[in-house]
């Protein structure tokens, strides 16, 4: 692995109104990502992952431990605008990303804080438009958009951007199944060009697009490996806050009438292995 | 309680582009007990149509009535009727989870220990222990700790119908199990009567009796669920994805199998699947 573009260690992190009593929300996390990886990050309600990612934009500094992107620490205040510039975020909550009065100056803001020329701004918020359906909304008031409207809108505005690394909050939860497919198509293509992508999600179908699964369990990081190697183990995937999926549970029925296949992620490895 | 929609339509004015059709005509009923599935895409009108059923917003055409009376704003049957927004977490407001979640118990006249004794129940029923919830303040949460919050608040009123605006996004697998399980049992055990908005067809398959796709603001198919969600055409038709089990009936035929016609039960799938490997059933 070349130069770590994420790199944390030791990190942990308290919220100031927290009761002293609870644990901490994330406590000795270690972990490198390189450049040109796909992240995803599991784990049950309240296990971290949003403080986690929260850590990557400076939007919050670590109580203990270091957090470095691209070699900057995020506690250095000057280093906090280079930052941003490679990190895009798309939080959990569309609401809490959306500023601009109508759709178009919403995309059009970031691109305007990057210092783009405005063909260059007029060029990208169309593509990204055309991409994410919104064309047709561009003057619309975000507020008064549908669920699924408004996560496009957070999710084109950030994409805009064109940032290296790209960190998405549970970015499809609102979305229609086709809607959210192509997103997956389009998060690949990102990915094939070189973009890092921290993509926290509980889909099943969404991790298994990662190359790379980290589970957090009560704020520390209870699994690293690949989508395979977590569904291997069924049973902590089910203690961690997980489901395997239906390939998986399909597969273990059938392992328990003495049926052993290539233990298969998807469906279509599931169907070809028991009609190859 | 009986919901009905007789040819419901509403128009946002937008005040700067041209006013948007969210529901074109829509004629529903929902019948008391019922289990109501809906789905469709994005933007299809689903939440203005759970605001309508809820008498939260007026038509500008048609009419909606309870139990055969008018739904006006002035009479909100604000007991009977629960509705979970699309991001219910939004509206927590109170400054501790106990509070937020009894609020509406509150208004109803409960107090003491069998108001404490309703908080504790619906906290529970999310998965949240009281204890260890119910001081904190609602803005220190998760966003599915939050979600779950909400979603006990809306419980703890206990309605007699239950209006649920995707409420399992945010949540984690098993909570979502859970929810939906804890909402089979109200509907079965109760008789509460319970409409859900939802993208995801394992979900549906799960909860729903009767299904309603809705696009364009219009009701676009509507029957007996099992009949709707085997119909991969018609799901896709309307940017959903047929289930799991679904799937892998038209993945086994893609993969040489022979027809294999599609099911939703994974027990049948499960013997299918031995069959065709070749294996013995112990
Ligand atoms: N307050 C509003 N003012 C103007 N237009 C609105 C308003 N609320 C919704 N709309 C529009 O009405 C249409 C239907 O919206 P609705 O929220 O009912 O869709 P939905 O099916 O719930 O979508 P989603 O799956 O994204 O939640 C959309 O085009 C939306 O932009
Ligand atoms: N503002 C806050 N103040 C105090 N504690 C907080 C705050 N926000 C979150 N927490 C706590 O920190 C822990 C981690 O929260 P976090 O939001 O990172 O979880 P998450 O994994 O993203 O969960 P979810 O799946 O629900 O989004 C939880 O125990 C939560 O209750
Ligand atoms: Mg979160
Ligand atoms: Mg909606």
């Amino acid at each position: 692995m070349g130069q770590a573009i994420i790199s944390l260690r030791d990190v942990s992190y308290r919220y100031p109104q927290a009761s002293p009593q609870r644990r901490p929300a994330l406590s000795g996390i270690t972990l490198d990502i390189a450049p040109g990886e796909y992240v995803a990050v599991a784990g049950a309600n309240g296990s971290g992952k949003s403080t986690l990612v929260r850590m990557l934009d400076a939007l919050l500094l670590p109580t203990g431990g270091t957090v470095s992107i691209d070699g900057l620490d995020t506690r250095e205040a000057a280093n906090r605008d280079r930052i941003r510039e490679t990190v895009g975020m798309v939080f959990q909550d569309p609401d809490s990303q959306i500023v601009g009065a109508t759709v178009a100056d919403d995309i059009a803001f970031g691109l305007e804080n990057l210092g783009l020329p405005p063909e260059e701004i007029d060029a990208r918020l169309a593509a990204v438009a055309g991409r994410f359906g919104l064309t047709e909304l561009l003057e619309r008031e975000p507020y008064r958009l549908s669920g699924g409207q408004k996560q496009r809108t957070a999710l084109a505005g950030v994409v805009a951007l064109e940032p290296r690394v790209i960190v998405l909050d549970e970015p499809t939860s609102m979305l229609d199944p086709r809607s959210r497919e192509q997103f997956h198509a389009l998060a690949a293509e990102l990915w094939s060009e070189g973009t890092t992508i921290v993509y926290v999600t509980h889909l099943l179908e969404e991790l298994a697009l990662a190359g790379r699964v980290i589970v957090l369990d009560a704020g520390v990081i209870a699994f690293d490996g690949t989508p395979r190697e977590l569904c291997a183990a069924p049973r902590r995937m089910e203690a961690l806050g997980l489901e395997p999926p239906l390939a998986v549970r399909l597969a273990r029925a059938l392992s328990r009438r003495g049926i052993e296949l290539e233990p298969p992620l998807t469906l279509a490895e599931l169907a070809r292995s028991v009609c190859g | 309680m009986r919901i009905e929609l007789d040819n419901v339509s509403v128009v946002f004015d937008t005040g700067v582009s041209p006013p948007v059709t969210a529901l074109d005509g829509i004629s529903l009923a929902v019948a008391p007990g019922e289990r109501l599935g809906i789905a469709g895409p994005v933007a299809s009108g689903k939440s203005t149509l759970l605001a309508v059923m809820a008498g939260l917003v007026e038509p500008t055409g048609g009419r909606v009535l309870h139990d055969g009376k008018p739904a006006t704003r002035r009479h909100p049957p604000a007991a009977r009727i629960g509705l979970a927004l699309q991001s219910p977490e939004k509206c927590l407001f109170e400054k501790t989870v106990f509070d937020d979640v009894a609020f509406a118990p509150r208004r109803l006249g409960l107090e003491g220990e069998r108001l404490a004794e309703r908080v504790r129940q619906a906290l529970e029923s999310m998965g949240l222990d009281p204890e260890a919830f119910g001081s904190r303040s609602p803005f220190s949460l998760s966003t599915g700790e939050q979600r779950r919050v909400a979603l006990a608040g809306v419980i703890a009123a206990a309605p007699r119908v239950l209006l649920l605006d995707e409420p399992t996004a945010y949540l984690d697998p098993p909570s979502r199990r859970d929810l939906l399980q804890r909402l089979l049992a109200m509907n079965e055990e109760q008789g509460i009567t319970m409409v859900m908005v939802g993208h995801d067809m394992d979900e549906m398959t799960a909860f729903a009796r009767r299904l309603v796709l809705v696009d364009e603001g219009r009701v676009a198919a509507a029957g007996e669920a099992a009949g709707l969600l085997t119909d991969v055409g018609l799901l896709r038709r309307h940017r959903l994805r047929e289930p799991g089990t679904v799937s892998l009936c038209r993945l086994l035929e893609a993969a040489g199998a022979g027809p294999v016609p599609p099911t939703l039960d994974e027990e049948r799938l499960v013997e299918m699947l031995a069959e065709r490997a070749g294996g013995k059933a112990p």
